[in-house]
């Protein structure tokens, strides 16, 4: 029932503003109005704690943008179990003029999401409401503090390394010329991604629907392979992350915690090594797979 | 870069090579003494290049390139061997020399490879600089969206016609490169000319295997680095039986690369590709842990690269002879003095 009476009074305001000539999608903005506090009612949210140290406020930074409107600040630092949102809710969006609510409305999710300047206002009061009734999950919170404050989510690494979920690099070891025909065949069939090659061998970095879904090429080459390795069991992501700061600055350990070893991926490309001998000659992805386990992730020996 | 430019105004510069086709700087810094003697005729500046970035997700190489031209850079005044090695010869550091694709490493695929050039294709963009160099640039048709793909003619990466025609301009003006090192990654190798084929021996095949081998050498004894395989670039891109020398056929094309093109069309006596760490267990995707120790690989090997070329060690022709009689005045340098000793270690 309070919902709907939101509802109705956010669309009387819509309707006032759209007098004014403001573009304001009335249907959409009472949707996202009206949901969070709906689901409040089942889900109460916990007070989250001040911060010792708020932030510089951006008006302090900016001297020309405009004080936040004093109406609006004990919303946005008090818990939500501690102030009638629903009723200040209102009161702000019948009484306030719209001016005053942009402009106070994002003081806390700015600092989170950094915004386009030219999003719509309308986008932006809204996003601050929702915020405020609906805080953050902790994965989305900072990493660090202060204004430079890097969503994880938005930190380097972490999405772009999410289409290597379904990736793997296998190494194929290359002893005769019917060997590195075959081989050469399936890259060009399969466009395959050489990674590297040497003499010995080489190495290919491929999705596993390409491995799933092509067999029939796949297997002509692998059963003249003497020696075949299944670099990576998983995907390349856990060892795409690593190689960002933003991993690592997430990872570095306190000044009162002990030193940790250093992140290492779960399964790091781990080739064998390389064997010369023709005595098995039809090594199955399985025998690799347990070969590939009993090898050292950091080999003392190399090539050569 | 601009940094140490600012640090050390003595003996490092600040360069730009060109622009990349996004219209990024290709940076680099040009680290040497020159004497101001002005009565002894030095003839041209012997000039050791380090490049390094070529490939985009190959972070390993542009993070070395920085901490060898940082470590020499540092240790001028305070190294005896660093410093008569700077006042002999200049070294020329460019980190990236793919900016485009870097950035694109870092902002949208951690794997890419290529520069970020159209060239013939609305799906895929990118050149292989490494492929596109002119010297026996190969002109079989690759398809744009591969990864060794050499683009649709010899130098059409902007970058690779940037750095040919920096290297070209230097050698107009009292330059003379004497030695090139391509780094790459990965696979823990010291490859020499040619790349192209392994039916044509270099010139000077005899120098090159003395040199690279040593290379090798001093990584592994220098600081207790990793094994380096010496080989033949031709053979490391394809399989070669040991006996009877049977090429296999290749696995990528391996015509019109930087090494071929410094060794035959610049004259680089001493060129060379080295492929860092590691040997596949990461890849590319090389944990922080191995910066600092594949930067200490390569700086042993471009101290080595010094001493041989000064003839401190096996037999160079036309070494320059460090007499300390004859020490032409130097520019101010940072330090009170040098350390005994020539084989001491650099503490960074």
């Amino acid at each position: 029932m309070a919902g709907v009476c939101v509802c109705v009074c956010v669309y009387v305001c819509t309707v006032a503003l759209r007098r004014q000539r403001f573009p304001f999608p009335s249907r959409r903005v009472c949707f996202r109005l009206v949901w969070p506090c709906l689901g409040a009612d089942r889900t109460t949210p916990t007070p989250t704690p001040t911060p010792p140290t708020p932030s510089p406020h951006p008006a302090q930074l900016n001297p020309a943008r405009p004080a936040p409107a004093v109406l609006a600040v004990p919303a946005m630092h008090q818990p939500i179990s501690a102030v009638p949102s629903r009723l200040l809710l209102l009161l702000l969006l019948l009484c306030s003029p719209l001016r005053i609510l942009v402009v106070a409305a994002p003081l806390e999710a700015a600092q989170h999401t950094p915004r386009d300047s030219s999003a719509p206002s309308w986008r932006t009061l809204s996003d601050a409401i929702i915020n405020k009734l609906r805080p953050p999950s902790v994965s989305q919170k900072s990493l660090g503090t202060g204004s430079h404050a890097i969503p994880i989510g938005d930190a380097p690494g972490w999405n772009l390394v999410a289409h290597f979920q379904d990736d793997m690099v296998l190494r194929f070891t290359i002893n005769t010329p019917e060997e590195a025909l075959a081989f050469q065949k399936a890259a060009d069939d399969l466009f395959l991604e050489v990674w590297e090659y040497t003499s010995d061998w080489v190495d290919v970095r491929i999705p596993r629907y390409k491995v799933r879904g092509s067999d029939t090429l796949l297997r002509g080459c692998l059963l003249i392979c003497t020696s075949f390795a299944l670099c990576s069991t998983s995907s390349l992501r856990p060892s795409a992350r690593p190689t960002f700061p933003s991993y690592l600055a997430s990872t570095r350990p306190s000044s009162r915690s002990p030193p940790q070893p250093p992140p290492r991926a779960p399964t790091p490309m781990t080739p064998t090594a390389p064997t010369r001998s023709t005595s098995h000659p039809r090594p199955t992805h399985q025998r690799a797979i347990r070969s590939s386990k009993t090898t050292s992730h950091f080999p003392s020996s190399v090539p050569g | 870069m601009s940094l140490v430019a600012s640090m050390y105004t003595t003996h490092v510069r600040r360069i730009t090579i060109g622009m990349s086709y996004e219209g990024r700087e290709i940076s680099a810094l040009r680290v040497g003494v020159h004497p101001t003697n002005n009565k002894r005729h030095l003839g041209a500046r012997k000039t050791i290049l380090i490049v390094g970035g070529s490939h985009a997700r190959e972070w390993i190489s542009t993070s070395t390139v920085n901490y060898v031209a940082w470590a020499l850079t540092s240790a001028y005044g305070k190294h005896r061997e660093i410093t008569k090695l700077l006042e002999q010869f200049d070294f020329v550091f460019v980190p990236t020399l793919n900016p485009d694709g870097y950035l694109y490493s870092w902002e949208k695929d951690r794997l890419w490879r290529k520069n970020r050039q159209p060239a013939g294709s609305d799906f895929c963009l990118g050149i292989d600089i490494d492929h596109s160099f002119s010297f026996q640039w190969d002109e079989t048709k690759n398809h744009p969206c591969s990864e060794p793909f050499q683009g649709n003619r010899p130098f059409e990466a902007v970058e690779s016609q940037r750095l040919a025609d920096w290297a070209k301009n230097e050698t107009e003006h009292n330059v003379e490169f004497v030695g090139f090192i391509d780094l790459h990654s990965y696979s823990q190798q010291i490859l020499y000319p040619y790349s192209y084929t392994c039916d044509q021996d270099p010139p000077t095949l005899e120098n090159l295997e003395e040199v690279a081998l040593g290379l090798a050498k001093a990584i592994r004894t220098g600081r207790k680095g990793h094994s380096y395989k010496v080989t033949s670039a031709c053979e490391g891109n394809v399989a070669v039986t040991k006996k009877n020398r049977l090429v296999f056929p290749r696995i990528e094309p391996s015509g019109g690369s930087a090494l071929d093109w410094f060794y035959h069309e610049m004259k680089v006596k001493y060129s060379f590709q080295i492929k860092l760490r590691d040997t596949g267990s990461y890849g590319f995707l090389l944990p922080k842990e191995n910066i600092i120790p594949t930067g200490n690989e390569i700086l042993d090997a471009v101290l080595y690269l010094g001493r041989f070329m000064l003839g401190e060690v096996g037999i160079v022709a036309g070494a320059p002879t460090a007499q300390e009689d004859e020490q032409p005045t130097r520019a101010p340098a940072f330090g009170n003095g040098f350390e005994d000793g020539n084989q001491e270690q650099v503490e960074l």
